[in-house]
């Protein structure tokens, strides 16, 4: 989408215009959607992050003041909902485990490569919430240890060791993917 | 080191995985939303539905209905009029002709009009060729073999005009100025009708065209003056009356131009299901809806008014009440849980969020019915067409409003304290339109009250309800019976 559109759809959002508000949602819904299911482990969690986010979306988009950080805006959203879900819930466990797997640094690569999206959705969602988070914070959005302490509310160190950990498990658990 | 590395090309292999990942979220999930909005209650409307669209398409309707109505009140009985009023014409040779008229008025161009009584020479009439240029086709002809030799005097046609002193004259092409509203002035210009045309032939030699032309034989014509009155008077009383009958039979079809009618229709309410492009995975297809869904019987009823455009042709307008309503019986399976006691129920109709007040609580299994009745009131536009005097055929759009919905859910094994409370359907049209199409018998039982039994279908040309898993189009097919009185 041009960033002259994305300015029309902000602008027609703005005024509340229908047309403009289900553009934005077809737009960037299948998106957001990914997400919500990214950070949950339940459909039913997910679809209410959705519903929420974009709500908070349409009531927030007056406040957005550079136009072509709109996607990344919104995500930030998205996640804020997806981690005040789990905060009200109390259910961030920031677990620790030893039983690491042997697998050679390749060996790892490869078998990343070769399952699909589905299969490492499912081994990511497997992992204890608080390894989940990171995992979708640090590696796929990019977030520094920094800013990833600040939304949980943990140490810059805890994120990190938590992050070492789930590469770990998450290893471990595409070999048991790639061996089904 | 080589660690770090190697977790920075494996965060960067993750993460290309998810570039650009997406995953179509339920359509339910946007009505949800959309109810949320301060400015975006109202769904997106489609083209059809947009302003602009359904003001063009009134005014439209508005304009051809009144063009109807003034073609068929000021035009048609003014073009019959000048048919009706105009007398033979004659032929000479073929060639000249000319026109007879009674009671027009001294626009027309008078060509001769002093015609002496009783016996004209062939030779004291003078056609002005220049006024007949305006004429394509005369109305009668009489050629010069119709001259008698002895007494050479016209045969009875333009005798009868002489003695009623008509005029000769040619029909110019007419314009009629009338007003509807004002500053609306419309400006008709027609042409002379096409009149019947009179041929006389001699011996039956001459050939003459099928359907358009009626014959004059030699029979016609008498020696005797006393016969040829008597011939006159009888083809003058016996045209006057065809006339009158006419004139009788179109002003009691002109009093009765307005009726309403009351209906009332026991009526079968169901759908025909159709997959949705955006579900066409998942369980929920047509067959599984049909199994779990039954028909049931409604009344309906409305107040219309009918008005005669034509002799054979109706339109009737108003306002009527339909139901559709189905039974469902969820057969387990159909649930999906939200929460303890809350779960989301999948009709073909859309989606009800479900809270059951019981310590139970919901279970993916548990068999659910549920009785949904959604109310519309529906504006029809309808022509009705009579081939026979009784007998008509209806058929036209109607345009429904959805005012209401009920649900009504419950256990199968119903058991005290179970009760379950559901939201209404989510998404259903407010707006919807349908095609009505029947056959009806209709019979006078009084004066100006006639009664008429008329079985008919409406179908939805619309699904009822787009963020649906499959596509449904209700229908009703009913027997409505009319109470109609005339004005």
């Amino acid at each position: 989408m041009k960033s002259n559109d994305i300015r029309k759809l902000i602008q027609g959002c703005v005024k509340h215009k229908p047309k403009a508000q289900k553009a934005l949602y077809d737009f960037f819904a299948p998106k957001m959607m990914a997400i919500c299911l990214r950070y949950t482990k339940e459909k039913a969690d997910a679809e209410d992050i959705f519903q929420d986010g974009f709500i908070k979306v349409y009531n927030k988009i007056h406040q957005l003041e550079q136009p072509e950080m709109l996607e990344w805006w919104m995500k930030k959203i998205f996640i804020n909902e997806a981690l005040q879900l789990y905060k009200q819930r109390k259910k961030i466990i920031f677990a620790h485990d030893n039983n690491f797997t042997n697998l050679t640094n390749r060996e790892a690569d490869q078998i990343l490569g070769r399952l699909d999206i589905e299969e490492i959705n499912k081994a990511i969602r497997s992992l204890p919430t608080g390894m989940q988070l990171i995992v979708n914070l640090y590696i796929i959005e990019g977030f520094p240890h920094k800013e990833i302490a600040k939304l949980l509310g943990i140490s810059e160190g805890t994120s990190k060791s938590q992050l070492h950990d789930a590469r770990k498990i998450l290893k471990e658990k595409l070999q048991d993917f790639n061996k089904e | 080191m080589k660690e770090k590395e190697h977790n920075k090309s494996f965060d960067e292999l993750l993460r290309s995985k998810y570039q650009d990942e997406k995953v179509s979220p339920p359509k339910h999930l946007w009505n949800n939303i959309r109810q949320s909005l301060p400015g975006g209650a109202h769904p997106v409307k489609p083209w059809y539905l947009s302003k602009a669209v359904i003001i063009g398409a009134s005014i439209a309707t508005a304009i051809g209905i009144v063009a109807t109505i003034l073609y068929f009140t000021y035009i048609k009985p003014h073009q019959k009029q000048i048919e009706n009023n105009t007398t033979p014409a004659v032929s000479i040779n073929g060639v000249d002709k000319i026109y007879h008229k009674k009671n027009i008025k001294s626009n027309l161009n008078v060509i001769n009009s002093n015609i002496s009584s009783k016996k004209i020479k062939s030779t004291n009439i003078k056609l002005n060729k220049a006024t007949h240029t305006n004429i394509k086709q005369p109305l009668h002809s009489i050629s010069k073999k119709h001259y008698t030799k002895k007494n050479k005097t016209f045969k009875p046609l333009i005798q009868k005009s002489i003695r009623n002193n008509q005029k000769v004259f040619s029909l110019p092409k007419k314009t009629k100025a009338f007003t509807i509203l004002p500053p609306l002035v419309f400006h008709l210009t027609y042409n002379q009708p096409k009149p019947t045309v009179y041929s006389i032939i001699k011996n039956g030699k001459k050939k003459i065209k099928k359907n358009k032309q009626k014959h004059i034989s030699k029979h016609h014509f008498t020696h005797s003056k006393k016969n040829k009155e008597k011939r006159l008077v009888t083809h003058n009383n016996k045209k006057k009356k065809k006339i009158q009958k006419k004139e009788n039979t179109k002003k009691q079809h002109l009093s009765h131009r307005f009726s309403i009618e009351a209906f009332l229709m026991p009526e079968y309410s169901y759908r025909i299901v159709t997959t949705n492009p955006g579900y066409q995975k998942n369980i929920f297809t047509p067959s599984y809806f049909n199994s779990r869904e039954r028909y049931t019987f409604n009344y309906s009823f409305g107040l219309l008014v009918d008005y005669k455009l034509l002799k054979r042709l109706n339109i009737e307008s108003g306002i009527s009440y339909y139901i559709y309503s189905v039974n469902f019986s969820t057969g387990g399976g159909f649930v999906e849980k939200t929460g303890e006691h809350t779960g989301v129920v999948y009709t073909s109709s859309g989606t009800v969020d479900l809270d059951i007040e019981h310590s139970d609580g919901l279970d993916n299994n548990t068999l659910l019915k549920s009785f949904t009745k959604i109310e519309y009131l529906s504006v029809p536009v309808l022509f009705k067409f009579y081939p026979f005097k009784q007998l008509y055929i209806n058929a036209g759009p109607t345009f429904d409003y959805y005012f209401n919905q009920t649900e009504n859910w419950m256990k199968e094994d119903q058991e005290d304290n179970y009760n379950i409370n559901s939201t209404q359907i989510n998404g259903i049209r407010k707006f919807n339109v349908s095609f009505l199409v029947g056959l009806g018998y209709e019979r006078r039982i009084w004066n100006n009250i006639s009664l008429s039994v008329n079985p008919l279908i409406r179908i939805h040309l619309m699904d009822l309800n787009p963020s649906s898993t499959v596509k449904s189009y209700p229908y009703n097919a009913g027997f409505r019976v009319l109470l109609r009185y005339e004005f």
